[in-house]
């Protein structure tokens, strides 16, 4: 087995009790570490020498079965030690910002470690002009986020506002989202929304949706206020995705899948990635 | 009982009997907690035989909901954690097999020993009031009064395990206004 | 007193089976329209939409995956079928039942206590990331619904001193449950829609974990998960009939009826509701449930059995 190189900065073994672990039988040979990600695992510290062979006898385990090496453990929010999977999220998912990929140590389904990266390094800041374009990429964002909080019908309601907005028809689609925006007010999303993935710190919030601090709801009435604002061309705003990206762990950790998947959405990345690749072409 | 009845009883007894091995056969924790699962519900149905319907459909109930639970417990919180792997359900063999043998030998002297009633008396009318009689008469008040102790026996065990109390949610003097939790819960408080 | 209900020969249970199943197109048709409606898709396209995706899935192949425990993998995605007609037998349809069980209103219970084990094991049997968290997601729910549940039910055997379904039905003759029990009506409601991991309570087949337990399910897999999944809706919605909402009993039509009717009215209901109202998330009912709705359903068990007390 050879660690070298692999990031084992994950997970720590030292002060694991292994004394009940016996390795004999076990077959190490089935384990392919060649491009697997080590980062859940660390070997370090561990001590194997002297361990008490008697306890435990797992003659009848596979460490690799069909090839997927095994799961490790870690503490969890609560610090309980836990069944620990090293998930990757994107570069590509529904509903998720194209080319966003954030590698997770996921205990259960809560992400207790998290590194994000853009899979191109170019991803920084730039300005978004106002206009129609930029309003219905807002409102797909929207849709994006409603569709993430089984909000089926309001997301059908925001794509089609971009439908309307792309076609150019942009009375209908001002009138269309002051009452998406009533609508949303209204609805229990307030409850299911309020209270998650607050963002307080300054700095970081003005790279947000019309810089727009406080929870995912709040961020989801911004992103509709935003596209009202463009396609109006009253706004303009300029915001940093790398500075989005790199406060990303910081965001998720400690979340439930659910509840993380929320927060990328409310974060507006993907109308970012989308301007981009526009002002490249 | 009819024949039929007698048949499925059996046959019954027996897959309650092959699950509960099944249970140390089988490689993977879900597995061996489904396999008791089953055993359960093939007691239950045992029961349901026995014309006991409410206790029959109770066992079955609470045991596929025990299990259920107990799936996820065991396959999270296993002391190394590969219960997500296949693995081998026998520990320490020696021992284990020893503790098995006299357990069962214990049991089946009390089997034998207990004096039955000779004959077969008439079943009463109401056979699930006739068994709790029979059970818990002598020992009703005990019965009562355990209850309300095992109740705050689990709410002060949970207490004293709790990782994050009221004190950690709303400060040392319990002055926030909203509870700092990860994620927060629906009712607010 | 006759009996409320007679038990009919078994063979009748093919009928009930169809019964079930049409009650389950309707279902998905009504859905379909619900989600045309919404999404300004064709009406029609929608009714046809259940058996184009029946025979779709019919053919479709059976896909696996890597290290597939197949054995639990199939009882969690047949199971669920199982359990709608395990429960639909002990549903009085107007004055005939399947199996006029004297604790069925426990052995309905029992049932839904199975759907906490099929969801989840349809989710580990796959071997997929997704799939087992949908499965965790909704034992987390399950948690939070099925006592207040268990409430509900027990209101409605207070009410009625029996666990039998026919004499629940009985005990309705002058006043409907619904009517002095709303609030068993109410977390009976929610119980349903989240034992058949419908609508808000969908957490565990959401499209944020590549549709949930339902991940890796394909061909007739799926197909038989998602009639299951519907069909433990129908159950529900059916068995609210005889609990709540006096059974077969209304004018001019016949008893039998009468219960297809309330209960086509019940699931319409619950099929709506998909679309009302958002995902309510597992960590945001746990303490709904325990905190509200457990208080509330014991507060009306209380209140039935003062007034049963003092008549």
């Amino acid at each position: 087995m050879d660690h070298t190189g692999t990031d084992h900065s994950q997970m720590d073994h030292t002060g694991t009790d292994h004394s009940q672990m016996d390795h004999t039988g076990t077959d190490h040979s089935q384990m392919d570490h060649t491009g697997t990600d080590h980062s859940q695992m660390d070997h370090t510290g561990t001590d194997h020498s002297g361990t008490d062979h008697s306890g435990m006898d797992h003659s009848g385990m596979d460490m690799a079965p069909a090839g997927i090496p095994l799961a490790g453990g870690a503490a969890d929010r609560d610090g309980l030690e836990m069944d620990t999977l090293a998930v990757q999220l994107g570069p590509v998912l529904p509903y998720w910002p194209p080319g966003l990929v954030l590698h997770c140590a996921l205990n259960g389904d809560v992400i207790t470690r998290a590194r994000a990266r853009g899979l191109d390094d170019a991803w920084h800041g730039f300005v978004e002009p106002g206009g129609r374009e930029a309003a219905a990429r807002r409102c797909d964002d929207a849709a994006a986020l409603l569709a993430l909080a089984g909000a089926s019908g309001l997301a059908a309601d925001a794509r089609r506002l971009r439908g309307a907005l792309l076609r150019g028809d942009t009375a209908a689609a001002q009138h269309g989202l002051d009452r998406l925006e009533r609508r949303v007010r209204r609805s229990l999303l307030r409850w299911s929304l309020g209270r998650l993935g607050v963002v307080e710190d300054p700095a970081l919030a003005q790279h947000l949706v019309a810089a727009q601090a406080g929870s995912v709801f709040d961020r989801l009435l911004a992103m509709l206020g935003a596209a009202r604002d463009a396609n109006d061309g009253s706004s303009g705003e300029r915001r940093d995705a790398s500075r989005l990206i790199a406060d990303l762990p910081q965001l998720v950790t400690g979340l439930d899948l659910a509840a993380a998947r929320l927060v990328v959405a409310s974060l507006g990345l993907s109308s970012l990635a989308a301007e981009r690749g526009g002002h490249h072409e | 009982m009819t024949l039929i009845g007698e048949v499925f009883f059996w046959v019954l007894g027996a897959t309650a009997v092959l699950s509960g091995a099944a249970v140390f056969w089988v490689n993977s924790m879900a597995r061996a907690t489904y396999a008791l699962a089953i055993s359960f519900v093939a007691v239950g149905l045992q029961l349901l035989l026995l014309d006991q319907a409410y206790l029959g459909v109770i066992t079955i109930l609470m045991m596929v909901m025990e299990m259920a639970v107990m799936a996820v417990y065991m396959i999270m919180f296993m002391g190394m954690n590969p219960a997500l792997m296949p693995m081998s359900m026998v520990h320490d063999k020696r021992l284990s097999l020893v503790t098995a043998l006299v357990t069962f030998a214990l049991l089946a002297a009390g089997i034998l020993l207990t004096p039955w009633p000779s004959g077969r008396p008439a079943p009463t009318e109401d056979v699930t009031v006739a068994l709790g009689m029979a059970l818990m008469e002598p020992k009703m008040l005990a019965m009562i009064v355990l209850s309300p102790v095992m109740v705050a026996t689990i709410v002060a065990g949970v207490s004293l395990s709790l990782h994050r109390g009221r004190y950690d949610r709303y400060g040392d003097d319990l002055e926030r206004a909203a509870a700092d939790d990860p994620q927060p819960g629906g009712v607010g408080r | 007193m006759s009996d409320p209900v007679v038990e009919v020969d078994p063979s009748w249970a093919i009928v009930g089976a169809l019964l079930l199943a049409v009650l389950v197109m309707i279902a998905v048709a009504l859905d379909g329209m619900l989600a045309a409606r919404a999404q300004g898709g064709s009406a029609a396209a929608s009714l046809r939409w259940p058996a184009a995706e029946t025979a779709r899935l019919l053919r479709q192949r059976r896909r696996s995956t890597v290290a597939a425990d197949s054995l639990l993998w199939r009882i969690g995605g047949a199971g669920m079928l199982v359990a709608a007609l395990l429960k639909i037998t002990v549903v009085p349809f107007g004055e005939w039942t399947l199996f006029d069980f004297e604790a069925g209103l426990v052995w309905f219970n029992a049932m839904d206590a199975l759907v906490w084990a099929l969801v989840w094991l349809v989710g580990w049997g796959g071997n997929s990331v997704h799939a087992l968290v949908g499965g965790y997601r909704f034992l987390a729910l399950a948690v939070a619904y099925e006592l207040p549940l268990m409430f509900a039910l027990i209101a409605t055997a207070i009410a009625s001193e029996s666990l039998n379904v026919g004499d629940i039905v009985a005990a309705q003759s002058e006043l409907w449950f619904i009517v002095w029990m709303p609030v068993a009506f109410l977390i009976y409601s929610i119980g349903v829609v989240a034992f058949s991991v419908w609508g808000p309570f969908g957490s565990s087949l959401g499209a944020d974990i590549a549709g949930g337990v339902a991940a890796e399910l394909s061909g007739v897999d799926r197909l038989v998960f998602f009639a299951g999944r519907y069909g433990v809706l129908v159950a529900g919605a059916a068995f609210a009939v005889p609990l709540f909402l006096g059974g077969g009993s209304g004018a001019v039509l016949p008893a039998w009826a009468w219960s297809l009717l309330k209960t086509v009215v019940v699931l319409a209901a619950f099929v709506w509701v998909r679309r009302k109202v958002p995902l309510i998330r597992p960590e945001k009912f746990m303490e709904v449930g325990w905190m509200l709705l457990i208080p509330a359903g014991m507060l009306q068990d209380l209140l039935i059995a003062l007034v049963m007390v003092n008549r």
